[in-house]
């Protein structure tokens, strides 16, 4: 909390210095939501949250001076300069980004709850019980986006918990002129989720209901809904004028202050004395300072860093090893017409001039039925076993398979070593998986007598 | 995932079928809320996920397009890399019959537009096949324009076609039909028509080539550029508004590159300034029709004789 107050302070004096520039949206006051919340997490569980995003980077454990060099648009680690104060990511921290439109980073995060699910009952990885963590504010829940993934999360069970940061005020409009009712935690049960209201500025207090709502989570109950009241010390961003919202308001939150609040609980029930304390402050100090110095020194971008990074593929589809595009490649086309087998005489339209000629909207389908890889040890709930044919059940039993390699007639029929072209892509050489699969296509095309 | 993907087999019946091969956890009906699951998908390919979402049309992408943008698009930029996200995003595109005016939009410029994005408008199922298998491979987001006309219309195939690693590469237009007197760009439905326009005019004695644009983004500007300095002249064809529309932007890439070989002014085919009417007769009127095509093809023809 000491860090996330000192780096923001840090921050809006460097901002009046002319060292950074743009929007800057300061934590101050807010502590104990992040730090309560995000303490809790493993290294695996993601964060997402909103413009107002330094301390979540902080918590989640990107270092101080890549989170500086990135405000002073410098090229040195976060995003190199590229993103700003308002999208930090970290691919390492499973930071998922600071998002600037309100409302944009819940669906996003829905999503990542959603993967962490889908890996642990689609794709068996019984160890992936990953959560993820949604801030936002009070403005943000009148938002349409969030009242869709509310009911998303709910009827999909995902492992997510919104946390909701009713600091009052959405820039100068009062949340309590803006929402029919304001309290926001009772749009939890609306959806069939647990709404809990808690005292955002006593961090104690927050790490309670976080450990709650994270153990919910990861024990696959489903999403929490949880409404932190807590207050901004400062303004709404650095840019910005001075709001209306009444001084007898600031300095009642002012006295509740987390982070005097921590200390006099510490002091009190002696687990930490004053010069602990003191000495933590002075080490803080040091780290932010030394944060700045970093980041001064650091460079800025050099001029092609530009254009770098647009895509993730540049060249459309995908260079193969030899440096050509992967579909020049000749041997890419290697093949027979397996998918007729697949099923690309399913699908709309038929009433083709030539019976056989493929319509357009079977030309949109057949690729996903393709590309869409049958995963083989998927075990369906019971009551979708109907879905499964007898093919699928078959190899149920033998092996679980992440990849699953297409092969050319000649190369089953031939000794020599496997080398599908998807290996080719995926530059996947699971020789074990694809001897199994072999095996497993060999055994089919025999019995349909396509084989001898 | 999408609305009516599963259990209804698809709003125009495209997805029938996949429910029952992969099961209610890999093919999801989602509620209407195409900003929640457009965000969730781009979540999803955050984590290394390579979802398929599916608009009903486009023009409800219109509720989402702040994700396909925002957080889809512009996300590996913004974290210089770190992030990709491998969404495919299809759907029905562009003007069907009688539909209206809200859900008769073309949005081929709008998207191909922004940096980040790769755009695709199929034309055969050829087309379909290749270039959808590529987008889902590709680890960037793909915004597959379809159409909803050509859902049910058949295309012969090459053998080449039906191998179930076929793919297209994205990025190159295709020259349906070769010709050494004028260039007629198009693509999605309105391929067709050019095909038909250039049957009209060569029996006029005019040879047309035919571009199939394939790729709205990224546009395959040396293919086009090629072409022109062939034929010295051009005509542009899409369906929708004409103001900043694909059109717009092919004639600035060629006045750009090949200016010293264009005997003509670029001709530019395109819908009317107008949102579709609904009333069939005017619904025709307002969007190109092949005599339009035969006719700027024979103005392009005949301004320099």
């Amino acid at each position: 909390m000491i860090l996330g107050r000192a780096f923001e302070d840090m921050c809006a004096q460097m901002y009046f210095r002319g060292k950074m520039f743009g929007y800057v949206h300061l934590y101050n006051g807010q502590e104990a939501v992040s730090t309560g919340f995000i303490k809790l997490l493993k290294k695996e569980d993601s964060v997402v949250s909103t413009y107002r995003g330094h301390m979540h980077a902080l918590s989640k454990g990107v270092p101080a001076r890549a989170v500086m060099s990135e405000l002073f648009g410098k090229t040195t680690r976060c995003c190199r300069g590229q993103g700003g104060s308002m999208h930090m990511f970290s691919r390492e921290h499973n930071l998922l980004g600071g998002f600037s439109f309100i409302g944009e980073g819940i669906p996003v995060a829905t999503g990542a709850a959603f993967t962490s699910k889908y890996r642990r009952e689609v794709l068996k990885e019984a160890d992936c019980d990953h959560v993820t963590l949604a801030f936002f504010g009070d403005g943000t829940c009148n938002n349409g986006q969030f009242f869709e993934c509310l009911n998303m999360a709910a009827i999909w069970k995902l492992p997510i918990v919104f946390v909701v940061q009713n600091n009052l005020w959405a820039m100068a409009m009062s949340h309590l002129r803006a929402t029919s009712d304001p309290q926001i935690y009772k749009k939890g049960p609306a959806f069939g989720m647990l709404g809990i209201h808690v005292d955002g500025m006593d961090v104690l207090k927050v790490r309670e209901v976080a450990q709650t709502a994270i153990a919910r989570a990861r024990s696959g109950e489903g999403p929490t809904l949880v409404e932190c009241e807590t207050y901004m010390f400062r303004e709404h961003s650095l840019t910005g004028p001075e709001e209306l919202c009444d001084p007898a308001e600031k300095a009642h939150y002012a006295a509740r202050d987390p982070i005097a609040a921590l200390k006099r609980y510490l002091i009190e029930n002696n687990p930490a004395s004053e010069t602990e304390l003191k000495a933590i402050d002075k080490k803080i100090e040091e780290l932010v300072e030394d944060a700045v110095e970093f980041a001064d020194e650091s460079p800025h971008p050099p001029r092609n860093q530009l254009l770098e990074n647009v895509f993730a593929d540049p060249k459309g589809f995908g260079i193969g090893p030899d440096g050509r595009y992967r579909c020049e490649d000749p041997k890419f086309m290697e093949g027979t017409a397996q998918c007729k087998k697949r099923g690309i005489e399913r699908g709309p339209g038929g009433g083709g001039e030539t019976p056989g000629d493929p319509s357009f909207g079977e030309g949109i389908i057949s690729p996903i039925f393709e590309s869409a890889l049958p995963l083989a040890s998927c075990q369906f709930p019971k009551k979708f076993t109907k879905y499964l044919t007898s093919a699928d059940e078959a190899h149920d039993r033998d092996v679980s398979i992440h990849w699953q390699p297409y092969f050319s007639l000649e190369s089953l029929l031939s000794e020599e070593p496997l080398q599908s072209s998807l290996d080719l892509i995926a530059g996947q050489s699971s020789s074990h998986h694809a001897e199994m699969e072999k095996g497993r296509q060999v055994k089919e095309l025999k019995g349909q007598g396509r084989l001898p | 995932m999408g609305e009516e993907v599963g259990e209804y087999q698809g709003a125009y019946k495209i997805t029938k079928g996949l429910l029952e091969k992969y099961g209610p956890e890999r093919v999801l009906d989602t509620p209407i809320t195409e900003a929640g699951f457009a965000g969730i998908g781009v979540g999803a390919a955050y984590w290394g996920l390579r979802p398929v979402v599916e608009f009903m049309t486009f023009n409800f992408s219109m509720q989402a397009i702040d994700h396909i943008i925002n957080s889809a698009a512009k996300s590996s930029y913004m974290s210089a890399g770190q992030i990709s996200v491998p969404v495919v995003f299809r759907g029905a595109n562009g003007a069907a019959a009688g539909v209206g005016a809200q859900h008769s939009q073309c949005y081929a410029a709008w998207y191909g537009s922004c940096p980040g994005l790769k755009v695709l408008t199929p034309y055969s199922s050829e087309d379909a096949r290749g270039l959808l298998k590529a987008a889902i491979r590709d680890p960037d987001p793909v915004v597959f324009l379809e159409n909803e006309l050509l859902y049910g219309e058949s295309f012969p195939v090459s053998a080449e076609a039906l191998d179930s690693s076929f793919c297209l590469p994205i990025g190159k237009a295709k020259i349906e039909r070769e010709g050494k007197d004028v260039t007629i760009t198009a693509f999605s439905k309105l391929v067709g028509h050019a095909l038909k326009a250039a049957d009209i005019l060569a029996k006029e004695g005019i040879s047309a080539e035919v571009i199939n644009l394939r790729s709205i983004r990224p546009l395959d500007r040396a293919t086009i550029n090629a072409s022109v300095r062939k034929t010295s002249r051009l005509v542009t064809v899409e369906e929708v508004f004409p103001q900043h529309g694909v059109g717009a932007e092919i004639c600035a890439s060629v006045v750009e590159e090949s200016f010293d070989y264009l005997d003509a002014p670029v001709e530019r085919i395109a819908g009317a300034d107008v949102p579709m009417p609904y009333a069939a007769n005017l619904e025709r009127m307002a969007v190109p029709q092949v005599e339009d095509i035969v006719r700027a093809a024979k103005r392009t023809c005949f301004r320099s004789r």
